[in-house]
């Protein structure tokens, strides 16, 4: 079992598991045994913090954060100060990756206290649910100017019995602040122009570190969504290219089992953390493959194909979908270490037991892995790979889509072995999953697999009819947002933030831009436009946090590339030079390879792209199309123009992420 | 958004806009008609141990800032008079209005208004992937 979850932590309470033992994070069950008498997230905590008259405490960490264990450790386990905790506070437990939302939310709000917030978060809150202090690790013992976590939790009860009109007062300012701050947030700007996407690459590549690759200084992330966007233009591609390459061969790849760990600490990428996200590999994976389809250079190849065996190898999971994580962390020879395990080679590794996996899957995550498998599939001319792919996505359409009985369409944000978290699914997941979704009926031929990616797009546009005035939002949550958030005022109508992948937004804007080329539909590109019209200005002065927005930006300001492939029904495209090949390698726009009959089934659901596309005379035809408006069919791979994104002077491209 | 600083004993100016006295203790010698305040947050100012040690000793003002932006989110109470201040100037930028810091020390960079308005005001880093740890 001790490999099972992260951080199984013996009972320190005489053997009473608290409430987390039966959560659906391995995050929280890493809790379970804690002293502190945690609540998870829902009305319940708040509900008893208002009838003992005590503040709350939020604390909020994932399950691959280093720190966040650190202070597990030293302070939850702590059975003093658990009594402390327990006779002040009421406290919740939350993994941020389960509710992205309640995280978003309450940083937000805690921002406007104390600045220069990470995670551990720990957020002190009313029981209304209103921020009004926070900070990240607490040591255990003061250190140099910072306050212990007793000496801090200390502050807030003397502030929550002493001066608490001065803290609640503050906190209902903030609150009425950020809720001012949101409503203007769904007020249209507009989509930056190609000049102003010029700008943004140029600031992007300003930002290089022109010794070690990569962005800015220490700690250094491989921030692909920027990478993805610089990939796709004339002017930034050589930037993308010397990244990728410089990171395949860096530290922060792992030759042997192929998967990226997720940031270094320092500059030269030489002292990795550990952990390896599903996140990052899955977009690393399309970059590389892009990469390799732009260069046909082995070291694009080399790496891709290692990525999709530690996607399929290491993060598959039994019933069908990818773990969201592999910790740092893991037992060498009896003893924790962090990275221990990758300094080991092929052969020491076989001998010890792998780095725990955060096994819960994730929906949102899952698309994006989903979406590089299918295209990685596609390109290499893996099947292995597709399969992966249609195992995710068919455990996902099993298992996450819920209420299919009474014709709604409703996402499950979580699971873990078949059991389905409460947490609420977000725009991440519905845009995420629907583009993998797309993927993977483009490279398998499968229409069910667009249909299903419709179906949810559609669940999140407004009704047809709705008047504009009323629905300023061009997506929305089909289930609504999280009930404690919104009792809190606090669900936010659009977090345009991006991290480490695509926002809900830039991701379900993406989606319905997808379903737009393959359907002709306007509504679907008119709801993507309104939803980087949101963003605004924000893309072009902090390109490095927008890096999928600008990449769909730029896409949308550029006429669409749509290549239809289709082959006689039964022809296996093994040619090496046939159109089906010359697809697979095609670097530009959408393509698709389809058998004959793929094709009408495609047409016959409505996916106008694929109308009266057939094969002439028993040969294999490619129907290259720009907007919509077609060139003549050609069935000599010789004849279909270079599809090299840029070579029009135009940026282009449809893949992920944009 | 707009942030001055100006010192409590200079006539106020129709372009001052809202004004905010930020220090611990009322200035001596000024009315509170001729101080034109809309607002007084005294536990944004440094605290007495720290402002005794700093003595406004030129200096050691470098040290002094990095201290002074420490103790501002050192407290739940600290952290509430900033998160005030930060409303406030943000409903200000909002209609166009300059917040104004009131202080007392005499001279204009030795001061902890302008380390107080640099703090406000500064950007939000260029924020990176998430997850980057904090600094025990």
């Amino acid at each position: 079992m001790a490999n099972d979850t992260i951080h199984e932590v013996p009972a320190q309470n005489g053997g009473m598991p608290n409430r987390l033992a039966d959560a659906i994070s391995p995050y929280l069950r890493s809790h379970a045994g804690n002293p502190v008498d945690w609540h998870g997230w829902g009305a319940e905590a708040f509900a008893e913090a208002r009838a003992r008259d005590l503040p709350v405490l939020v604390s909020i960490g994932y399950s691959t954060c280093h720190w966040c264990h650190v202070m597990a450790r030293e302070s939850f386990s702590d059975p003093v100060l658990a009594d402390y905790l327990n006779e002040h506070f009421v406290s919740v437990k939350v993994d941020r990756e389960e509710h992205p939302d309640v995280d978003a939310a309450y940083l937000a709000a805690a921002s406007a206290f104390v600045g220069g917030l990470g995670w551990p978060l720990n957020v002190f809150v009313t029981p209304g649910g209103r921020a009004f202090y926070a900070g990240t690790y607490f040591p255990p013992q003061p250190m140099t100017g910072h306050p212990s976590f007793r000496q801090v939790l200390e502050a807030v009860t003397d502030a929550w019995t002493t001066r608490r009109a001065e803290v609640t007062e503050s906190a209902d300012l903030v609150a009425a602040a950020l809720a001012t701050a949101a409503a203007e947030a769904t007020t249209a700007g507009a989509r930056p122009d190609a000049v102003a996407l010029n700008a943004a690459a140029a600031a992007l590549v300003a930002q290089e570190d022109p010794v070690f690759g990569g962005f800015g200084g220490a700690p250094k992330f491989p921030v692909a969504p920027a990478l993805g966007f610089l990939l796709e233009r004339a002017k930034g591609r050589d930037l993308a290219l010397r990244t990728l390459k410089r990171l395949g061969a860096s530290p922060l790849r792992d030759p042997i089992e192929g998967g990226f760990f997720r940031y270094a600490v320092n500059r030269d990428w030489s002292e990795p953390h550990y952990e390896r996200m599903l996140y990052d590999n899955a977009q690393l994976l399309d970059l590389y493959t892009q990469a390799w389809k732009l260069t046909g250079e082995p070291w694009a190849r080399a790496v891709a194909l290692g990525i999709a065996r530690f996607l399929t190898g290491v993060l598959a999971l039994p019933g069908g979908g990818l773990a969201s994580a592999q910790d740092s962390e893991s037992t060498v020879d009896g003893r924790r270490v962090e990275g221990g395990y990758y300094a080991l080679d092929e052969e020491a590794r076989k001998l010890q037991a792998r780095p725990a996996l955060d096994d819960k899957v994730l929906t949102g995550w899952n698309g994006l892995g989903i979406a590089a498998l299918a295209r990685a599939g596609f390109a290499f001319d893996e099947p292995a790979l597709q399969a992966a792919a249609m195992r995710a996505a068919d455990m996902l359409l099993d298992q996450h889509l819920a209420d299919q009985r009474t014709g709604g369409v409703e996402l499950v944000r979580a699971s873990i072995s078949g059991r389905v978290s409460g947490a609420r699914s977000t725009l991440e997941d519905y845009g995420m999953f629907a583009r993998g979704l797309l993927e993977l009926a483009l490279a398998t031929g499968e229409v069910r697999y667009a249909l299903a990616a419709r179906r949810l797009v559609d669940a999140t546009l407004p009704p047809a009819q709705t008047p504009p005035a009323q629905s300023p939002l061009p997506f929305r949550v089909p289930n609504g947002s999280d009930p404690v958030l919104a009792a809190q005022g606090l669900e936010s109508a659009v977090d345009p933030s991006e991290g480490a992948y695509p926002s809900g937004l830039t991701s379900i804007a993406g989606a319905a831009w997808l379903l737009h080329l393959l359907t002709a539909d306007p509504r679907y590109l008119a709801a993507a436009e309104s939803g980087m019209d949101l963003l605004g200005g924000q893309l072009t002065s902090r390109p490095l946090a927008f890096g999928a927005a600008l990449r769909l930006s730029a896409a949308l300001a550029a006429p669409a590339l749509q290549l239809v492939v289709v082959s006689p029904d039964g022809s296996p495209a093994t040619s090496p030079d046939g159109l089906p090949a010359a697809a697979r390698r095609r670097a530009t726009g959408l393509v698709a390879a389809v058998t004959e009959a793929q094709a009408k089934a495609f047409s016959d659901a409505g996916f106008d792209l694929f109308r009266d596309r057939t094969t002439r005379a028993g040969l294999a035809v490619a129907y290259l199309c720009r907007d919509f408006v077609c060139s003549l069919p050609v069935t000599d791979p010789a004849d279909l123009p270079p599809g090299v994104p840029g070579s029009t002077g135009r940026p282009t491209g449809t893949t992920m992420g944009a | 958004m707009t942030i001055r600083i100006k010192r409590v004993y200079d006539d106020p100016a129709p372009d001052d806009g809202s004004r905010v006295l930020v220090d611990r203790l009322w200035p001596r010698g000024v009315s509170r008609e001729r101080a034109e305040l809309d607002d007084w947050i005294k536990d944004v100012a440094p605290s007495p141990d720290l402002r005794t040690w700093w003595n406004h000793d030129p200096d050691r003002i470098d040290e002094f800032a990095e201290r002074y932006r420490t103790e501002l989110g050192a407290t739940p109470v600290t952290a509430a008079a900033v998160a005030r201040l930060r409303s406030l100037v943000a409903a200000n930028a909002r209609t166009g209005t300059t917040t104004t810091l009131v202080y007392a020390a005499r001279d204009p960079v030795v001061n902890h208004a302008r380390i107080l308005g640099e703090y406000l005001g500064a950007a939000h880093p260029e924020s990176l992937p998430v997850g980057a740890p904090p600094t025990p």
